[in-house]
């Protein structure tokens, strides 16, 4: 394989995503959301008026026990706070790399045959492999890059908040890590796999990414399911979740790759 | 030498669609071919599978002496095609760069030839604005100079002219041609343009529902057609056209005319033309066909 054509198709399909206001929009905006306004107005509502403001508190109440919480936490309010901030917001994270990967590989394929550019780079000397590893990589990079750098700066606005008005650390669950490190991936893959599928059938940039959408419809059960105490995240099913996607990718992609000759995508 | 050569190649879409029935095609060396056929004779399949994108479904060839598919074709040729597009979002210089990087052209060469190559088509002072922003000739004309960066043996030219208005069409022709001789490039012209084809290239094939009907020097072929001869001859009153086996006929109808009142102002012997034969050989198979 030559590294030197794929580093020149992810940094095209980059520098091409940057300048396309449609699809730079959802990138800034749902981090930004994510990862800073969301988390910071929770955060100073609750430590400033507490949770009156929360519709269902006694259902609430009953699936505290059910996850480990600091002891330092003691109130309620608190350990409300820390499982909506740490488990909550965890699936509702995992939304930025699913979405992230799926926008740029609907991009830079469908997108490139629509505009009939992708006639034009498969008649250069690119291999199918080449190909196939730039668009994968030109896809899962900024959505792990995105997914970390949103988590950096949610860790410093989050605690920033918690440390100013309690003086200790509301961020601080080694799920996190797993979070980001394992599922972010795992579920980044997912995206680019059935956004790929798509690819194969969809006519134009946004049919596919409209398709590719229901990847995060599971997420968005996952996030009810936990609100509503019928599951409870812990590191460890977070790793084996993380895991299960994995294989998951895993066998799709095995599946897919053959059928995704320039023949069915030209 | 043959540039090109093909064996009984044939493509069948997965969707069933024949688009080349067996195709035997031989290309020599310096020759600048016309692949001539209507909308959808398989043209662009032909190109797609000669430069090494498709697979066909059988038969063989070998381009530039690279057997099937290999990706040393695509290294070595060039395809411009009519629908194929540059990344409209990114600067005439940061598209042609990208490209030369698909051909592993180092970027000391590759900023020489682009420099080189857009002020020959008039628009390195454009070199920083994005392709959006020019007109479809200059798109063409910047697909052109995309064309000629690795500096190719053979290129393919599927409908270059596609959508340009006569003026910038012939500009573009002109270009080929000359820029085909300056680099002794060999060209394959797929169109459906016969008096394009006929002031480029050297030889032609008429393909027709995915069968290469005629392949052959324009000479060859216009010979081939077994019309009759005719005369044309032009009076005050219109113009008849009369069948003829010997020249002598010709005074006779002339003075036939003259006696029923007619004056004569012109006579033409009309030679048949490549456009004859194409329509005669392209018409010929679609009524085999029905």
């Amino acid at each position: 394989m030559n590294w030197f054509r794929i580093r020149a198709v992810i940094r095209k399909d980059l520098k091409e995503v940057a300048g396309m206001k449609m699809v730079v929009l959802p990138m800034v905006v749902v981090p930004l959301l994510l990862c800073i306004i969301m988390p910071a107005a929770i955060s100073i509502t609750v430590f400033t008026y507490g949770i009156k403001f929360i519709s269902n508190v006694e259902m609430m109440e009953q699936i505290i026990p059910l996850y480990d919480i600091p002891e330092v936490f003691s109130t309620i309010p608190l350990q409300i706070q820390y499982i909506f901030l740490n488990y909550t917001f965890l699936p509702l994270f995992m939304v930025i790399p699913v979405m992230i990967s799926s926008i740029v590989t609907a991009n830079s394929i469908v997108g490139e045959k629509e505009r009939h550019t992708l006639e034009t780079l498969l008649y250069t000397p690119i291999t199918h492999k080449e190909f196939i590893t730039s668009k994968l990589l030109g896809a899962f990079l900024p959505g792990f890059v995105l997914t970390v750098t949103g988590f950096l700066f949610y860790f410093v606005v989050v605690n920033g908040i918690s440390y100013y008005y309690i003086n200790d650390l509301m961020v601080r669950s080694p799920m996190w890590l797993v979070g980001i490190f394992v599922a972010a991936p795992a579920l980044s893959l997912l995206g680019l796999t059935i956004t790929l599928l798509v690819s194969l059938r969809a006519k134009t940039y946004l049919e596919a990414q409209q398709m590719s959408a229901m990847v995060v419809v599971p997420l968005v059960l996952l996030i009810v399911l936990q609100i509503s105490g019928v599951i409870t995240f812990h590191t460890g099913y977070a790793l084996l979740f993380s895991l299960a996607v994995l294989l998951i990718d895993w066998c799709a992609m095995s599946r897919l790759l053959p059928r995704f000759k320039r023949e069915n995508i030209l | 030498m043959a540039i090109i050569e093909s064996q009984g190649l044939s493509k069948t879409y997965v969707n069933g669609v024949t688009a080349l029935r067996q195709v035997d095609l031989r290309v020599e060396a310096g020759e600048v071919f016309g692949l001539l056929g209507p909308n959808g004779a398989g043209k662009t399949t032909a190109v797609r599978i000669l430069n090494g994108t498709l697979q066909p479904t059988s038969g063989s060839y070998r381009v530039l002496g690279e057997s099937n598919g290999s990706t040393a074709i695509r290294q070595r040729t060039a395809t411009l095609s009519e629908q194929a597009a540059m990344y409209s979002h990114l600067s005439v210089q940061e598209n042609l760069l990208f490209f030369s990087d698909m051909y592993s052209i180092d970027r000391g060469t590759a900023l020489g030839r682009i420099q080189y190559y857009l002020k020959r088509m008039e628009l390195w002072d454009r070199r920083d604005d994005k392709v959006a922003t020019l007109s479809t000739g200059q798109k063409k004309r910047i697909q052109i100079a995309r064309t000629l960066l690795h500096e190719p043996e053979l290129i393919f030219l599927d409908e270059p002219t596609s959508g340009l208005d006569p003026d910038a069409a012939d500009k573009v022709n002109t270009l080929i041609r000359t820029l085909a001789e300056e680099q002794h490039t060999a060209i394959f012209l797929c169109t459906h343009n016969l008096p394009m084809a006929e002031k480029i290239c050297d030889s032609f094939g008429f393909l027709s529902r995915g069968e290469l009907i005629k392949h052959g020097s324009k000479a060859e072929i216009v010979e081939s057609i077994q019309r009759e001869k005719q005369v044309e001859i032009v009076t005050n009153s219109g113009q008849f056209t009369y069948p003829i086996k010997a020249d002598q006929e010709i005074n006779t109808h002339i003075q036939s005319l003259i006696s029923s009142g007619h004056i004569i102002t012109g006579v033409r012997i009309p030679q048949p033309s490549l456009e004859d034969a194409y329509f005669h050989y392209i018409e010929r198979s679609q009524h085999e066909l029905v």
